[in-house]
């Protein structure tokens, strides 16, 4: 491993004297005949805590979350010390991007990316002579 | 005379080939390519970083991963358990242990065409979290919030009574 792998990548949102540690969290996607649907688990993150941004074929899922116990608590033991969130996915061009829509709920992200009307298949007909 | 000298079908003399450049293993790796450009393409910027944060903790970990943390008065135990409700979570409390039981379901899709990733775990889960001390279970409390729980385990008077401070004297 280089060493420029280990520097944590930098955040605009970084809150001085806070650390901060990052999670790329698992997502799950799927397709049914109207959309593309993308679960990610975010837990601890509430609406008020995600971002998402479309940006060309790429969808940017950015999170934070403040869940661990105050400073007069002191740490014995520790798996989930991450406090920031970060996903980028590549996503199919002919997708509305008007009527992409998110919801989070008990810690899963729910983004839901309807296809575009032209994507839907034609069924060709073929006559006979 | 070294031995592999002796075996004549040893690898020195044998020209192997490496898996991945068998022709079966480069088709799989042109395929996993083609996966790769749809949901897939420019994984993040620090992969190298965050992937292998979560992987060691997913795959040398118990789910759900948990936090410890304690004050003078408390034990604290939080849990990492995204997509259940408070409803699907059950909590046992013993003298010497908390363990947390959960299924985390799969919704049913009817209309599915196909899955371009799934990395989520589903299953029935169980953990049981030694306590390092005696708390006092009747004071117990948990909340759940976000696909976080968090338990609140008071210690018992007696324990608060015994915790001391140790003076280190120069030797």
């Amino acid at each position: 491993m280089t060493s420029s792998t280990l520097e944590r990548p930098k955040s605009k949102t970084k809150e001085p004297g806070r650390q901060e540690v990052w999670c790329s969290p698992p997502v799950d996607v799927y397709e049914d005949s109207r959309e593309f649907v993308v679960f990610v688990e975010l837990a601890g993150v509430d609406e008020s805590g995600v971002s998402l941004q479309l940006d060309g074929e790429r969808l940017t899922i950015e999170a934070r979350r403040d869940i661990h116990a105050g400073s007069e608590y002191r740490q014995l033991y520790s798996e989930m010390p991450y406090t920031n969130f970060r996903r980028v996915l590549a996503i199919p061009e002919w997708i509305d991007r008007d009527q992409v829509s998110a919801s989070i709920k008990n810690g899963v992200l729910l983004v839901r990316l309807p296809k575009a009307a032209k994507a839907e298949p034609k069924k060709l007909v073929i006559k006979t002579n | 005379m070294p031995f592999s000298n002796l075996i004549p079908w040893s690898k020195r003399q044998l020209p192997m080939r490496r898996e991945e450049q068998h022709p079966i293993y480069s088709l799989q790796n042109e395929l996993n390519r083609a996966f790769d450009e749809f949901f897939g393409r420019w994984e993040e910027p620090f992969g190298l970083l965050t992937p292998s944060l979560t992987k060691s903790f997913g795959g040398a970990l118990e789910f759900p991963r948990i936090d410890v943390s304690e004050t003078d008065k408390e034990l604290r135990i939080s849990a990492e358990i995204p997509g259940l409700t408070e409803k699907d979570i059950q909590l046992h409390l013993a003298k010497d242990a908390l363990t947390i039981t959960g299924e985390k379901k799969e919704e049913k899709r009817e209309d599915e065409k196909g899955w371009y990733r799934m990395e989520r775990q589903y299953g029935s889960f169980t953990r049981s979290i030694p306590l390092p001390y005696e708390v006092d279970t009747e004071k117990a409390e948990a909340t759940f919030k976000n696909g976080v729980l968090v338990v609140t385990l008071p210690k018992t008077v007696a324990h608060q009574r015994a915790a001391k401070s140790i003076e280190v004297k120069k030797g």
